[in-house]
């Protein structure tokens, strides 16, 4: 089961220790991890690695972060794998592709693969594209038109705004009830 | 470590986990024989917890031992990671990445 209200209140209350308001730009993710403890770093290499979580104990917890794809990808890989660091506490290790993924997974954990993948990108979502800011930006939105793919549309500047891809957006709202896709 | 920051760590771990695993403070403390309020205690680092509660909580939660103490800060090499990564994963260049970017992350 994928823990949608208790990921909701999770990232409600990580929000709420930060200034996090719809003028505020996209939402530092980087620095919200670190103020947890974990040390996030960037590296570059081949495009199809996203980053990774690793935890030990003489390491404490380490975000990798490939510093070669783009900016909204990198922000998202980070707040996936805060993510599993929040919410998957059994599993020492999780790499994120663009084709597979491999985790070392404690055989103790009840929970499958695709519902951690899913908490993760959920987690994101809150935490990259806050509700009650969407809610702010969309209200002087009168027609959310998602065909609309010039660089200006509503939809478009909202996604630059916080730092993410339009399709992410898209996504969000969908999800959110907003749109129907 | 200093010793009020290693218990108030600690504390964040057990109130973390248990969070996570959608209890109260007082279905926890039920179960490890304590009262709520010492729970509380312990998770805000007011209180230093006697080591078999804590096994009892490592228990309880289902977590290890390990996810509930603070890191020991021993320095790990690369090549102690990749040796440990090299069972799942193959690919070597990967591996090597992986390794390398934990231990740039700990200066």
């Amino acid at each position: 089961m994928v823990r949608r209200k208790y990921i909701q209140n999770l990232v409600e209350g990580l929000l709420s220790n930060f200034s996090v308001s719809e003028n505020n730009g996209p939402i530092n993710v980087k620095e919200i991890a670190e103020s947890m403890g974990v040390h996030v770093q960037s590296s570059d290499t081949k495009d199809n690695v996203s980053g990774f979580l690793y935890r030990d104990t003489n390491t404490g917890a380490v975000i990798g972060v490939n510093s070669d794809q783009n900016e909204n990808r990198q922000r998202f890989t980070i707040a996936h794998e805060l993510g599993h660091f929040l919410l998957h506490e059994g599993e020492p290790f999780f790499i994120d592709d663009n084709f597979f993924k491999i985790n070392l997974r404690d055989n103790k954990s009840s929970k499958g693969s695709d519902t951690i993948e899913i908490e993760a990108n959920y987690f994101a979502a809150e935490l990259l594209m806050p509700r009650l800011i969407l809610e702010k930006k969309l209200e002087s939105i009168k027609n959310i038109d998602v065909i609309n793919d010039e660089e200006n549309s509503p939809l478009s500047e909202i996604a630059t705004s916080l730092g993410v891809s339009k399709q992410a957006l898209t996504y969000r709202l969908a999800n959110l009830g907003y749109i129907s896709l | 470590m200093q010793n009020q920051e290693f218990y108030l760590d600690v504390g964040s771990r057990i109130k973390r986990s248990r969070e996570n695993k959608c209890l109260t403070q007082e279905a926890l403390a039920t179960l490890i024989d304590l009262s709520r309020a010492t729970l509380a205690n312990i998770e805000s680092g007011r209180q230093k917890i006697l080591l078999d509660k804590f096994v009892a909580i490592s228990k309880a939660l289902n977590v290890s031992i390990q996810d509930l103490l603070p890191s020991a800060h021993e320095n790990i090499t690369a090549e102690q990671i990749n040796t440990k990564l090299s069972k799942n994963i193959s690919d070597k260049e990967l591996r090597n990445w992986i390794a390398q970017t934990i231990v740039s992350s700990q200066n």
